[in-house]
């Protein structure tokens, strides 16, 4: 199986390593896959937690693996990408590594902590380790700009309080109140450059501020790890720059690391410091993202290459 | 006219009386009730299959009990409850309790019925089921709720005017005794369009909510 865990060659430069806390913690890496094993669900609607948004996808291939045996490390601050051609397995994978569907089999670790097969309050807490940015945002249409941002904050209540993440926090027990969340709140819209939208009902925002406000809103309770499922694919090309840049900078800025699946090349081009290729739910290959171009040693990552310029060009 | 008009006053007041009291009473026991049946149904975010096959069964079967049987299967409880079986406080018994499954299937629907990213975002950000339901959920789902409990206050003019002609008073008791036993046609007519006036009014109202909710967004 192939590793991400030898040094980045080529991207190395766009990698300025964050001045976050984490950093100075011995870990370095944020995301373990190991042995990831999934079969598409027998018949649809078995489970509707199961149920990916790509449900025309999963009856088709129902019974089909959609992954088999992947293991990946994700070294911390890196923008990591996933291709391969739709159905490939590359959402499944994310929703995986993003507590949103279980595995058939395999580990998932966020930095060294082991967090598959966890319910109740544990996963609920494994789950704001990370943020989720989908690609058809999924905004709370009830709620503002600020409201959206808001709802995590409001919701994690006890485990947090302003300027920290608590995970063990004895001190930050107290319930953050309504004031401390809305300022918050408004530093997150600011942050994605948005702090003059907060009282907009989301459905007056145009879709590059959509995905900003939803960008927010995974932010909102300091992750670890930002996972975009094809964040920038329903946006125009001006748009989707303007957001990708937003992610690198946000990376930067917070020490984040990023996992993007995208099917538009461009992306991988233009942010991604290393790039996985799936191919029928096996792991192809692992390499920088510049190498992904120049080249690309796997037949799936070739093709890829070769076939998606012909169509982004 | 005078006379007629002076004849529906007190069958309008009777009948609206029933038709609020029963819409609230059937909302407290409805709304809970669809709330739960969404949490532990099939993709719902506490499954929990056993205990929703056995409320699916009650649900479905209060809900194909027809009215006039159910309401007079009812007359001990309302005696039990009101002190009597007759009377517009009376009816009040059974119209809820044929109006609350009603709600509960339409408090669910309106609930499932929410985009199913939207749930998952709220899932992501490692919130309690309770929380997403009556956070995110329940004001996601506000304008099909206003649209469905609109259509629960119809329906229960409809069903009130069968109580009324049982003893529950209002406006189908004024129609039967009137226009039908005492050969009114002019009485008969009026009560209908006194019924007909209600449900349009209802569902002006309802119809005018659930836009007015969507708008704001």
């Amino acid at each position: 199986m192939f590793h991400a865990e030898r040094p980045i060659e080529a991207a190395h430069q766009l990698v300025s390593l964050p001045s976050s806390p984490l950093s100075d913690s011995p870990v370095k890496v944020a995301l373990s896959l190991r042995h990831l094993g999934k079969r598409y669900a027998e018949q649809a609607g078995s489970s509707g937690r199961e149920r990916s948004p790509a449900s025309l996808e999963t009856a088709i291939s129902a019974g089909r693996p959609a992954l088999s045996d992947v293991s990946l490390d994700i070294e911390r601050g890196l923008v990591f990408g996933i291709v391969g051609r739709s159905g490939a397995g590359k959402s499944t994978l994310l929703r995986i590594a993003a507590l949103l569907e279980k595995p058939d089999a395999g580990v998932v670790l966020y930095g060294d902590s082991p967090v598959q097969g966890l319910s109740g309050e544990a996963l609920r807490r494994a789950r704001r380790r990370v943020g989720v940015v989908f690609q058809s945002f999924n905004l709370f249409s009830a709620r503002t700009a600020l409201g959206n941002v808001a709802f995590p904050l409001e919701a994690a209540g006890g485990s947090w309080s302003p300027g920290r993440s608590c995970e063990t926090d004895e001190v930050c027990r107290g319930r953050a109140d309504s004031r401390a969340i809305r300022e918050r709140a408004i530093e997150l819209l600011e942050l994605v450059g948005l702090p003059d939208k907060a009282l907009r009902p989301v459905s007056r925002l145009s879709g590059g501020e959509r995905q900003r406000v939803a960008i927010a809103r995974a932010l909102s309770l300091e992750p670890e790890i930002l996972f975009c499922d094809e964040a920038t694919s329903a946006l125009d090309p001006e748009t989707t720059r303007s957001v990708l840049d937003l992610i690198v900078e946000l990376r930067d800025r917070l020490g984040l690391t990023v996992v993007m699946v995208t099917h538009q090349l461009e992306v991988v081009r233009r942010v991604c410091d290393r790039v996985a290729v799936l191919d029928e739910g096996v792991l192809a290959e692992v390499l920088p993202a510049g190498e992904l171009f120049r080249s690309p040693s796997s037949p799936e990552a070739r093709r890829l290459v070769s076939g998606g310029e012909a169509i982004d060009a | 006219m005078r006379e007629l008009l002076l004849l529906l006053v007190r069958p309008l007041g009777e009948t609206v009386a029933m038709i609020a009291a029963s819409t609230a009473a059937a909302s407290l026991i409805g709304f809970p009730l669809g709330i739960l049946l969404c949490l532990i149904g099939p993709g719902g975010l506490h499954e929990r299959p056993r205990l929703r096959a056995v409320l699916d069964r009650v649900v479905n079967s209060l809900r194909s009990f027809p009215f006039v049987i159910l309401m007079i299967l009812l007359f001990p409880l309302s005696r039990f409850l009101i002190g009597t079986s007759i009377g517009t406080a009376a009816a009040v018994v059974p119209l809820s309790i044929a109006a609350a499954p009603f709600v509960a299937r339409i408090v669910e629907s309106a609930l499932a019925d929410v985009d199913r990213g939207i749930v998952e975002a709220a899932i992501a950000s490692g919130t309690t089921p309770a929380r997403i339901m009556l956070a995110i959920l329940v004001p996601e789902a506000a304008p099909a709720l206003v649209s469905g409990l609109t259509l629960t206050v119809i329906n229960l003019v409809g069903y009130s005017a069968m109580a009324g002609a049982i003893g529950g008073g209002g406006l189908g008791d004024l129609a039967v005794r009137y226009g039908y036993q005492r050969f009114r046609p002019d009485v008969m007519i009026a009560a209908v369009a006194a019924i007909l006036v209600l449900v349009e009014g209802v569902q002006l109202l309802g119809s005018g909510l659930s836009r007015r909710i969507k708008a704001s967004r």
